[in-house]
């Protein structure tokens, strides 16, 4: 998938574009207007991470551009440090998919990307996989050695999560800000994240799949390969 | 009271009192005049009647209006005029004269002469005047009636129109006021003025709020390159337990400080009158949204639930009646003790959020005040109550809490 990545912010642009580099993407930078414009008039990409504060313009009229230049295909992920509604609001009326306000979790970041590509494959191969973990993201379904396990909602939730951040470090408050959003402020700790986890590992286990879930120094969890 | 009325009563009155001066002074000028003209008359038909004797012509009496008497002495002349009532008996009543009763030595004998002529009755001219006064009177109330008529409709319109604008007018909106032009001079200062205030108002208000989205944006950017650095170390392969620890800590307390500017934030806007869209609705049903979104916390502290809650319509701001509800609700879960209660009830206009807890609040009047927290060392902000003040602020809601040994009350009055 090939991304650009338009952020005014320099250390921003390097660590966003790094991470995505990371997982597997194509990305191209951009770190203003003009060089935005250019390279949506020379080029085609899958998915554009647009910051929509830049200091020679404004980003929702970029996405009109977008929209203009990008025939068909191209999502947009509008990057804000207003948690406004006015701008929320206008960015997906004009065609945006998503909208994540700064500071945010990579992790949380890759899970979007993940979402919008999913939608974008949606009469083609509608899967996420790793190892005997197979999703039916369409049935929201979860199957472990082609066997169907019944989860929760916020289980299923979690281990997607988990999967489409494999091999990343995701501390558990970065867990629960993604499972409950702002609802997370009225818990006072994070320990039913572990019960929730807790509960996700026994029937991973009982269904006969690998401990692939490990907990890293009490502060967090890592889903990789043994 | 309305200025056209005011100033129409005090017309009304004005015109009353002159109309009933002028009806007194209309009656003692006329009977002044009428008793002038009568004496005249009455000195007149004497001096007649002094001719016609000198003359040697006999003069007959005819009662009572000349009398003449041959006096048996001579006598001083003397003249003296005045009024009285006396029988008529033609008429076959008292009446009301004029008299003039004069004694006069005509060719060395004295006469004494009285000459006496019926005074109009003031009751007959009072009742007339009277009556044109009414007629007046009548005449003037209609004309203010209509002038005030014609200059609500004319030249009040604008005046009436541009409030009207006014009234409407929320600072929040996009829009300049566009204020009716009048030809009076006043009104259109008053509108040079209010166009100017607003324009002001509204400019500030901009300008303000750009500030505070621009602040924040300054405040959010280096936020999240914190963040996504932390992130990038935590990353890292052979992190010991405590680099990791610091880390995460350290991440934690950015996520912390990114909540606190957005919630700032966002009182801000509150206070700004931001949120001006409003809508009709349930707010059982709302508090049900709510309660599902919250029911893995309330699970999680084996919280039970009792609700006795009933459709009640609310006209609000979407956004601004959710947070009202997650914060208050919210509360009500986070500082519950294991297996406590919470209760939520609807009664007649009011909301009742009740949870138990270990021990009271010190101070519950500084409750609502910014960054106070029940207890110092909770990760949270304490601005949550403060935020639901200024939604309670901002509708006109009374907003009470109470707390005792083991309960924590907090009710809204719609």
């Amino acid at each position: 998938m090939k991304i650009l990545l338009i952020e005014d912010e320099p250390e921003l642009l390097i660590s966003i574009s790094d991470f995505l580099k990371i997982e597997g993407y194509i990305c191209e930078k951009a770190h203003n207007y003009i060089n935005a414009e250019d390279k949506l008039a020379s080029y085609q990409y899958d998915l554009i991470i647009l910051d929509i504060t830049l200091p020679d313009g404004n980003g929702l009229d970029l996405i009109q551009q977008i929209k203009k230049v990008q025939p068909g295909e191209t999502r947009i992920i509008i990057l804000s440090a207003k948690n406004s509604l006015d701008d929320k609001l206008s960015g997906l009326d004009l065609g945006a998919d998503d909208y994540l306000t700064k500071p945010f979790y990579m992790a949380e970041l890759n899970s979007r990307i993940h979402a919008i590509s999913r939608r974008k494959n949606f009469n083609g191969k509608n899967e996420l996989q790793f190892n005997e973990i197979v999703f039916d993201l369409r049935e929201k379904q979860v199957y472990i050695h082609n066997k169907p396990i019944v989860l929760t909602k916020k289980e299923y939730d979690f281990l997607s999560y988990l999967i489409t951040n494999k091999n990343r470090l995701l501390t558990k408050e970065n867990i629960a800000e993604h499972l409950w959003g702002d609802y997370i402020d009225m818990a006072d700790n994070f320990d039913f994240v572990y019960t929730h986890m807790k509960n996700l590992r026994k029937k991973l286990e009982v269904a006969g799949c690998e401990n692939y879930l490990k907990t890293v120094y009490g502060m967090g969890y890592k889903f990789s390969e043994l | 009271m309305k200025l056209l009325y005011k100033t129409s009563l005090i017309n009304i009155i004005l015109a009353s009192s002159l109309l009933f001066v002028g009806c007194a002074f209309l009656y003692i000028l006329m009977t002044d005049t009428l008793e002038a003209e009568l004496d005249e008359k009455l000195l007149v038909n004497k001096e007649r009647v002094v001719d016609q004797i000198k003359k040697g012509e006999e003069i007959t009496s005819i009662r009572p209006i000349i009398k003449v008497h041959l006096l048996d002495k001579k006598t001083h002349p003397d003249m003296d005029i005045r009024s009285t009532f006396l029988y008529d008996p033609t008429e076959e009543q008292v009446e009301f004269f004029r008299e003039l009763k004069s004694i006069d030595n005509i060719g060395g004998k004295s006469y004494r002469i009285t000459i006496r002529q019926v005074i109009l009755e003031p009751r007959d001219y009072v009742k007339r005047i009277g009556f044109a006064i009414v007629i007046i009177w009548f005449v003037l109330i209609i004309g203010f009636f209509l002038i005030n008529w014609k200059l609500s409709s004319n030249i009040w319109r604008p005046f009436k129109n541009n409030l009207q604008t006014l009234k409407d007018y929320k600072i929040g909106q996009n829009e300049l006021v566009q204020l009716e032009s009048s030809k009076i001079k006043e009104f259109k200062e008053l509108n040079d003025v209010i166009s100017e205030l607003t324009n002001k108002a509204a400019s500030d208000y901009q300008s303000l709020k750009e500030f505070t989205e621009n602040a924040a944006h300054e405040i959010q950017t280096p936020l999240a390159i914190i963040q996504s650095k932390l992130e990038e170390a935590l990353q890292q392969p052979d992190l010991t337990e405590i680099q990791a620890n610091c880390i995460s800590s350290a991440l934690t307390a950015s996520q912390r400080l990114g909540k606190l500017n957005q919630t700032l934030l966002f009182l801000t806007k509150i206070e700004n009158k931001q949120f001006t869209e409003e809508d009709t609705y349930q707010l059982d049903l709302e508090i049900d949204k709510i309660l599902k979104l919250m029911k893995d916390f309330i699970v999680a502290k084996n919280i039970s639930l009792e609700t006795s809650i009933k459709t009640h319509p609310i006209k609000i701001n979407h956004l601004l009646l959710e947070t009202l509800l997650f914060n208050l609700i919210g509360n009500a879960i986070k500082y519950n003790i294991e297996n406590g209660i919470l209760k939520i009830k609807i009664e007649n206009n009011s909301l009742i959020i009740s949870n138990l807890s270990n021990e009271p609040v010190e101070s519950p009047e500084k409750m609502f005040n910014r960054f106070t927290k029940a207890d110092q060392s909770s990760s949270s902000h304490g601005l949550g109550l403060a935020i639901v003040q200024k939604i309670c602020d901002q509708y006109g809601y009374r907003i009470s809490y109470t707390t005792d040994e083991k309960w924590h009350q907090i009710e809204i009055i719609f």
